[in-house]
């Protein structure tokens, strides 16, 4: 538990409520987001309005409650291993922006740039 | 290099795991299938889609973390890592960082230098991603999700390892034990088992750790072990220059043996990991995890015990052949057909593995059918071949599998056991070597070898070896009596 401490408060790092520059420009590229000028005020704005309720979250005593990781008292949903769905491609494939050769196309992303989801 | 340096090596081990479906829906990982038709909502990352865990993902992780001698976190739970790439569909993985399935277990190999424990930090369960193609015509790029989704558990050890040796031993050990398990097939070069390797160096005798790199891109054992050769080399030549080391992915390009840097500085990686909401907590109990203790298979120890009991086989036999349960199941399977455990043993130990050698191939990429190289045996055991010819029909069988009944009639490569064209034949050989001939009636015994291969070029090597020795000999005595 202590590790998860740890890691929550370094999640947690610009707690506080005024958002500098530097951070409303960082949060952009994370979500991939190109804010005008008058966009990264509100959002500046939004954001220290959501930290302070966060705080306000905080006042509460919660010394001796274990964090819990859902909302719902339901634990092991499970599937048992077996094939249930076919080939569908077609249905699929009407969600890609274009396609060719029965595969999403998509921008020419280049290997070194690539981010690798097992890190 | 005036300093003494010492290298520590860590490893995150990602194993593709062999289940019939994918980790969080039911579509097949079957491999090889066109692109994308092994996709749904699910692992195409569609809004309103809902993931449910695949329990067969949870008891193969936790047999991995049992044969590891990890503990086994009995309440846990999946967090999204959040990243944009084409091949992630939902702009997050789900993956484990909280609470991993298994934590604090150890592996013990064994190197020239003797035994070590290589400690396992923690293995938990994620999925992979999907494949992207770089189109060869256009400035674009094709996603495949069939591997979307596909259940991945990644093993990262402790920074326990100095050398490549103890790196590659380590790594046959878990390959071992987790083909044994029957969780993954581990082959390097589909990607079914892939390794990244984390590297620092320091002063020897230093106790501080010093700033790492991580190597991705390893295909091979080969690659790995010149991969961190390299790496070792840079960074001491770093230091050297006095300069300092950055902490970063590189990429290792093994056809020019040298790697460079995955990611510039500017690229931020931060991946903003929260408990995945979509999916409930994993509750692990007491009675499910000695029920999985109980359902550990046979392990290489107790299979080598059983190959020297039920088969006989000779200790370095039985050593050799669990040593890949691969050639363990081919093993068992040409043995069943055949009954000649000795004599399947012997091919897989020999000409197999001097193949395997020369085609630079592990045992696992395997072609041939058990069933071919039991009816190469029986064919030999009848006599209807000699071994010299059923080593060249053997080379075939390991190609192509053929089938070695078909092959030696369609090739008239049967042993000629008519002794009387036999005779006829030595009988031309003795007229033609009158040399030979002299020197065996002078005691040179070992002319006779010459004789035997004149008779058998002369046959075409289908004659019985035995046979053309007896025959010969009779011959020869009769020529100086007669």
């Amino acid at each position: 538990m202590e590790d998860l401490e740890k890691k929550q408060q370094t999640n947690c790092k610009n707690s506080g409520n005024l958002i500098s520059d530097e951070t409303i420009e960082y949060v952009g590229i994370l979500a991939k987001l190109d804010l005008s000028p008058e966009e990264k005020e509100q959002a500046k704005k939004d954001m220290g309005e959501m930290l302070d309720y966060i705080d306000k979250l905080n006042e509460l005593d919660t010394a001796g409650v274990e964090p819990m990781s859902h909302v719902f008292p339901v634990n092991n949903v499970f599937r048992e291993d077996v094939v249930t769905n076919g080939d569908d491609r077609e249905n699929m494939l009407k969600n890609a922006p274009e396609v060719k050769n029965g595969s999403y196309q998509v921008p020419k992303t280049v290997e070194g740039e690539r981010k690798d989801p097992c890190l | 290099m005036s300093k003494e340096y010492e290298t520590v090596i860590g490893l995150e081990v990602h194993v593709e795991l062999a289940t019939k479906t994918k980790i969080f829906c039911g579509c097949s990982t079957a491999f090889g299938g066109a692109p994308n038709t092994h996709t749904c909502p699910v692992c195409t990352g569609m809004p309103g889609s809902l993931p449910v865990l695949n329990k067969k993902v949870v008891e193969y992780a936790m047999a991995v973390g049992l044969a590891t001698n990890c503990s086994i976190t009995q309440y846990g739970k999946f967090d999204r890592k959040n990243y944009f790439y084409p091949d992630n569909p939902q702009n997050y993985q789900i993956s484990q960082l909280y609470l991993p399935i298994c934590r604090n277990g150890s592996v013990e190999i064994e190197t020239s230098d003797g035994k070590k424990t290589i400690g396992i930090h923690e293995i938990h369960m994620e999925e992979d991603a999907g494949k992207l193609i770089h189109d060869e015509w256009e400035e674009c790029s094709l996603v495949d999700y069939n591997r979307s989704g596909v259940p991945l558990i990644e093993i990262v050890s402790e920074p326990d390892m100095r050398s490549a040796q103890e790196v590659i031993a380590y790594l046959e050990k878990l390959r071992m034990m987790i083909q044994y398990l029957g969780v993954s097939d581990c082959k390097l070069n589909e990607g079914s088992m892939r390794a990244d390797v984390n590297l620092s160096v320091r002063e020897a005798g230093s106790i501080q750790l010093g700033t790492r790199t991580e190597m991705k891109n390893l295909n091979s054992f080969k690659a790995i072990a010149r991969a961190i050769e390299n790496e070792k080399n840079r960074q001491i030549d770093l230091l050297e220059e006095g300069k300092n080391i950055i902490q970063e992915t590189r990429r290792w390009d093994d056809i020019k043996e040298y790697s460079y840097a995955m990611r510039s500085k500017e690229d931020a990686q931060d991946y903003r990991y929260f408990p995945e909401p979509d999916l409930v907590p994993l509750v692990i109990s007491d009675a499910w995890i000695a029920k999985m203790k109980e359902g550990q298979p046979e392990f290489r120890t107790e299979k080598m015990e059983r190959y020297k009991q039920q088969y006989g086989l000779p200790d370095y036999d039985a050593e050799i052949i669990t040593g890949s349960k691969y050639l363990a199941d081919f093993f068992e399977a040409a043995t069943e057909l055949c009954q000649k455990p000795k004599k399947v043993s012997n091919w897989l130990m020999g000409e197999t593995m001097r193949l395997l050698k020369e085609r630079e191939m592990e045992p696992e990429e395997i072609q041939f059918s058990p069933a071919n190289l039991a009816k190469l045996i029986a064919l030999t055991e009848e006599g209807s071949i000699n071994s010299t010819v059923a080593k060249e029909v053997f080379e075939k069988i390991f190609d192509e599998d053929i089938d070695p009944d078909s092959y030696v009639k369609e090739h008239g490569l049967k042993t000629v056991n008519d002794e009387g064209e036999l005779r006829s034949v030595i009988e031309q050989v003795l007229k033609e070597n009158p040399k030979s001939v002299e020197d065996y009636r002078n005691g040179k015994e070992k002319a006779i070898g010459f004789l035997v291969g004149q008779t058998m070029k002369a046959m075409k090597g289908k004659a019985n070896p035995g046979m053309v020795n007896q025959v010969l000999k009779e011959l020869l005595a009769r020529e100086v009596f007669g």
